[in-house]
């Protein structure tokens, strides 16, 4: 095989990220390999088959490449997850607690406490165990970060769904709230960003545990 | 020899990396050299393991012209060289013991 025809192979391997920098170093690497071989007397085509030999099969490079990268990948994705649970803030408190009118109640409704309860307590585990995702990530022990994001995912659609019977129990008492869709709007793309993040890890965690 | 080595790989290319700054080739030159040939890795898998050690804080690396072309070069870092120096003692001491009980 020759140098050209190998790097090719490999670069449709790879993964995306950080493939051109893998590709420039390879290629640097086996024209200095070839050249060696040219040195103790291999013809042109015969040295460089040599150099594609020593640097090992494609996709067994490219495999060892792609667990590399799904370590960064991962870290990423918690990143992603505790910026999406901490963004939940907003349509869980901030936009309500500045948009809402005046409570039309001297005491608050039991059944309204226990949801406002349940929904923020589901967020606060949300937003622990998407912290002990981000610090695994960065431990030798980074393939659970993946299934603790997914976790997550579950928690904060949980808070979600708590905080939606809110609104509707809220809505009930109070229609002229208009705030309401605003943190729909938010709470849904807090919980996308976490689903993806997640899903993305976990499909990386494969790489990882090959790894 | 490269399911007997990939334990120790890190332990290796720290150790070439102590003596100077080098790029990939370079490195499995000096790696093949210094051991008289006996190892002899599949040189595209080093690559995985120096950007693992990259990430990991041991090693550094940047675009350098060397020899009038431009190449990746990788040097040993302050953290780099307390990983090497811990692992080395916990090499001398395995092989003490094996040395040991393998007579």
């Amino acid at each position: 095989m020759t140098i050209d025809a190998y790097l090719a192979e490999l670069e449709q391997r790879l993964p995306r990220i950080g493939r051109r920098r893998v590709l420039a170093e390879a290629q640097d690497h086996l024209r200095d390999s070839a050249a060696r071989h040219r040195a103790v007397g291999l013809a042109d085509s015969a040295a460089e088959a040599a150099a594609v030999d020593d640097f090992g099969p494609a996709h067994v490079v490219a495999r060892r490449l792609a667990a590399e990268v799904a370590v960064r990948e991962t870290r990423i994705a918690a990143l992603v997850a505790l910026a999406a649970v901490a963004f939940f803030v907003f349509p869980l408190y901030v936009v309500p607690e500045n948009t809402l009118p005046p409570a039309p109640w001297a005491e608050k409704p039991r059944d309204i406490a226990v949801l406002q309860q349940v929904s923020v307590s589901l967020w606060l585990v949300a937003g622990v165990l998407a912290a002990v995702s981000a610090a695994l990530a960065w431990t030798r022990w980074s393939r659970f970060a993946a299934p603790v994001l997914v976790t997550v995912s579950a928690a904060l659609a949980a808070s979600s769904l708590a905080a939606a019977a809110l609104v509707l129990r809220w809505f009930a008492v109070t229609p002229a709230t208009p705030s309401w869709p605003l943190a729909g709007v938010l709470a849904a793309g807090s919980l996308l960003a976490c689903a993806i993040a997640a899903t993305w890890a976990h499909a990386r965690g494969r790489l990882l545990v090959q790894d | 020899m490269w399911d007997a080595l990939k334990s120790h790989v890190d332990l290796l290319l720290l150790s070439v990396l102590e003596e100077e700054p080098v790029h990939g080739y370079g490195l499995v030159e000096s790696l093949r050299e210094r051991s008289d040939g006996a190892f002899d890795l599949a040189e595209g898998t080093v690559y995985p393991s120096l950007y693992r050690l990259e990430r990991r804080g041991l090693v550094t690396s940047r675009w350098e012209a060397v020899g009038g072309r431009r190449r990746r070069v990788y040097r040993l870092t302050s953290a780099g060289r307390g990983a090497l120096e811990r692992q080395r003692t916990e090499w001398h001491g395995f092989a003490r013991a094996m040395e040991t009980v393998v007579r």
